[in-house]
């Protein structure tokens, strides 16, 4: 009798044991929600950030909004580039796509450069800069500070004196880089190994 | 003692560098023309200006830029871009100075008191002394900036790459001077532990070392380790130190340093290996900016010798125009042997024979990374090490399919490198957009608060004032007193126009005779005009007032006015007449000299050509 319930107490232990350790690995299974970046932030992490609005959308965000709603194409932003579209299938699980027939062709990148001798000041350009890379004020020169502008070209429009041009960013010194190796293999004969 | 088991890989090569050190250091004779290249630094002399040796010729604009110095006197002949010696690099721009043979040098400033220096005006003084490191200034300002103790300084003698014996020279003829230099550094960087090492090969310097630095508290330590030893990573492993807490600086590097701490001297010159396919192989000192192949000439070069390598035996690059100028870390030059036609055949597959893999000392899989390299696929060359690679080039060297592995890291770490600076870019772009959406909102909700509480104000103070209809009924004579003085303005700015209308037909009949004259006469005339239409306007403004008030009972007259009233009133509107028309009198352009009217032809001129332009572009897209 004895022997029955000891057995009788084992058994419920060892199905605690069980059960405790069971649902320890369960939780460490689950994987945590706050780890993993919600899949708008993770579209906009590959997005360029030009916030150019070429993609039909107010910028890189509301892009990656509608990409991850599933409402839009990946192929829509050229200054992305083709590099840009292969991260973004890979991220949502979709197939590659060449640019959209009716989206804006690539560009070099460029910089905006505003003709100081022409500006009259309007600061028209300031208010429609996304990333504050305008500098000025009202009925001063204004003028771009080259290494915050991402080459929108949203300032050009609204210009009234037609100020403001795009100057491609020149390949300087500190953009050189090793030429890719181009090599050609030839098939090498059995046995002829030089 | 052997290394070869702290640094498992890496690879015995023939070394090569005796042919080059059985002459000594010899002096290159002064090149008609000196090409000195201002990376990341700004020029602070003019073409054609006369320069002497040791002038300033430009500034370090950056951290990792140095100062450039005239190697000789002469003449700046152009600024402009040149071609440098890294093969496909876009032209940089550079100063071309032709010497005038005279070497005449300007007296040099005595260098800064040694005592007061901290270690960051010391890395900011090299680098406007030009002394270079491994990568711009030989103390890395950013080094220099923070506080990080330095347990570790490593003098760098290695030089384990064949053909190379620059280093190996300048140890033996210089050894007391490059002594005093470190004993320099060690008082002024204070590390806990300073090491000169030297590989076991050059015996002649170890000796001259030896010699020179008997009775110093720090050390020489001889090692046999193997190609690349001289590499600061593998070389900071070797003597058991940290990377955070170790600095590793080139022994040409320290010896220029000492140069100029102890004389005041910038450094204009270094010295270069000459060997190879070459009759006379030698180690010359070379000012910087000298022709390659000129100095290359001086160790004649065998005349079937294809080329010229800029570099040592492994890591150096053929170059692509033999006129580049040779730089601070032009080490060597080598007249290239011809290579026997089988040898050039193209690269073949990889047999998997991981050769490399064996090689590699920093314990690489190249045949990986070259996997991924090739395909572009830079996440997973990252996986695989490739910011790892020493770029030693003993990959590519002992690959039997003689796949071009140096050349493909070389061009991804780059790759990665830009990529990298992208995402940094886009990042703060992104970062600066949100900031500017923040603060559009911030600024709409402020501008909405703004007004609800002034809204409420007035509400406060419209239920504060009850009796607020006899004020209401009193307006409407202030008003009329207020048209009133509106019609009298508007008289005395009509008048004060004729005026200035016949004014200005008298100034344009002067204008047609001279135009200087009149440009002067104008100006003068304005303020003549200026001031009689002032006159003549306050003189309307009078009448205007007087014939207000003798209107005024009239108007006045229905409703019988308090006493006080008529006078109060006369005297508000005679002011608010005089006000005006001296606002009417400064509105009203004196004369077509002024700014606002040049600024405002400008703005109409710029507009007019907008507008031409966008005209002719619309004229253009429906053509296309």
């Amino acid at each position: 009798m004895i022997i029955i319930m000891l057995r009788l107490v084992l058994l419920l232990l060892a199905i605690w044991l069980l059960g405790k350790v069971l649902r320890r690995s369960a939780q460490q299974l689950t994987p945590a929600p706050a780890t993993t970046a919600p899949l708008v932030e993770r579209i906009d992490a590959i997005l360029p950030q030009t916030q150019c609005g070429q993609c039909g959308h107010a910028g890189c965000h509301p892009y990656a909004e509608a990409l991850a709603k599933g409402e839009d194409s990946i192929n829509r932003c050229p200054p992305g580039g083709e590099a840009g579209i292969r991260k973004l299938a890979a991220l949502l699980q979709r197939d590659y796509l060449p640019f959209a027939p009716d989206a804006p062709p690539q560009k070099p990148k460029a910089v905006a450069l505003i003709d100081e001798r022409t500006c009259i000041g309007c600061t028209l350009c300031i208010q429609a800069c996304p990333v504050d890379a305008i500098l000025g004020s009202a009925k001063q020169m204004h003028t771009v500070l080259a290494d915050e502008c991402t080459g929108c070209e949203l300032c050009l429009a609204p210009c009234p004196v037609d100020c403001i041009s795009m100057r491609p960013v020149g390949e300087g010194a500190g953009d050189w880089r090793w030429g890719y190796p181009v090599i050609a293999i030839q098939p090498v004969k059995s046995g002829t190994r030089p | 003692m052997s290394d070869f088991t702290l640094l498992p890989n890496g690879m015995k090569l023939p070394s090569h560098k005796q042919a080059s050190t059985t002459r000594p250091i010899a002096t290159a004779a002064l090149p008609a023309q000196l090409q000195l290249a201002l990376a990341g630094s700004q020029c602070c002399v003019e073409p054609g200006q006369r320069v002497l040796k040791y002038q300033l010729l430009a500034r370090p604009d950056n951290a990792l830029g140095l100062a450039v110095h005239a190697p000789t006197s002469g003449h700046i002949h152009a600024i402009a871009p040149y071609p440098q010696a890294l093969p496909g690099t876009p032209l940089q721009t550079a100063l071309l100075l032709h010497s005038d043979g005279q070497d005449e040098a300007q007296p040099l400033a005595p260098p800064p008191d040694r005592a007061g220096q901290s270690r960051l005006e010391l890395a900011i003084f090299l680098q406007d002394m030009g002394v270079t490191g491994q990568h711009g200034p030989l103390l890395p300002l950013s080094w220099a900036a923070s506080d990080a103790p330095l347990e570790l300084l490593i003098i760098n003698g290695m030089e384990s790459e064949p053909y190379i014996s620059a280093d190996d020279m300048l140890m033996r003829e210089q050894a007391s001077e490059l002594v005093a230099a470190i004993q320099l550094l060690q008082q002024r960087l204070r590390p806990t532990r300073l090491v000169l090492v030297i590989r076991h090969d050059k015996p002649a310097a170890i000796s001259a070392l030896r010699t020179a630095a008997a009775g110093q508290t720090w050390q020489i330590e001889v090692r046999e380790a193997p190609y690349p030893a001289d590499d600061a990573p593998l070389l900071t492993r070797l003597l058991g130190g940290t990377a955070e807490t170790t600095l590793c600086l080139p022994v040409a590097g320290v010896h220029a340093a000492g140069q100029a701490m102890q004389h005041g001297l910038p450094c204009i010159s270094r010295i270069v290996t000459l060997s190879g396919a070459v009759e006379h192989a030698q180690n010359i000192r070379a000012l910087l900016g000298s022709p390659a192949r000129e100095l290359l000439a001086l160790a004649t070069p065998h005349p079937y010798s294809a080329g010229i390598i800029h570099g040592g035996g492994l890591r150096g690059f053929t170059l692509a125009d033999d006129s580049v100028a040779i730089h601070q870390h032009s080490n060597g030059l080598l007249a290239a042997a011809p290579r026997p036609s089988s040898s050039v055949a193209a690269a073949q597959p990889c047999v998997r024979c991981g050769d490399c893999a064996t090689i590699c000392p920093s314990q690489l899989q190249p045949q990986e990374l070259y996997w991924h390299c090739q395909t572009q696929d830079l996440m997973q060359a990252q996986d695989w090490g490739l910011t790892d690679c020493s770029q030693c080039g003993l990959c590519s060297a002992v690959c039997p399919s003689q796949l071009p592995l140096l050349d493909s890291f070389r061009n991804s770490s780059l790759q990665l490198q830009a990529d990298q600076q992208q995402q940094q870019a886009a990042d703060s772009a992104r970062q600066r957009h949100h900031f500017r959406q923040f603060r559009q909102e911030r600024d709409k909700q402020e501008k909405a608060q703004r007004l609800a509480e002034r809204a409420a104000q007035q509400a406060a103070k419209l239920a504060q004032t009850p009796s607020a209809h006899p004020a209401s009924a009193a307006k409407p004579e202030p008003s009329a007193a207020d048209k009133q003085a509106a019609i009298a303005a508007a008289m005395a700015r009509a008048s004060q126009r004729q005026q200035h209308h016949q004014g200005q037909t008298a100034t344009a009949a002067t204008a047609e005779q001279d135009a200087r004259a009149a440009a002067i006469a104008a100006n003068r005339q304005a303020a003549i005009d200026a001031a009689m239409a002032r006159a003549a306007a306050r003189k309307a403004a009078q009448d205007a007032a007087k014939a207000g008030a003798d209107s005024s009972p009239s108007a006045a007259g229905p409703t019988p006015a308090p006493e006080p009233a008529p006078d109060k009133q006369e005297l508000i509107r005679t002011s608010m007449a005089r006000a005006a028309a001296q606002k009417a009198a400064q509105a009203a352009p004196p004369a077509p000299t002024t700014m606002d009217d040049d600024k405002k032809a400008l703005i109409a001129a710029a507009m007019a050509r907008a507008a031409a332009r966008k005209a002719e572009r619309d004229d253009g897209e429906q053509e296309t």
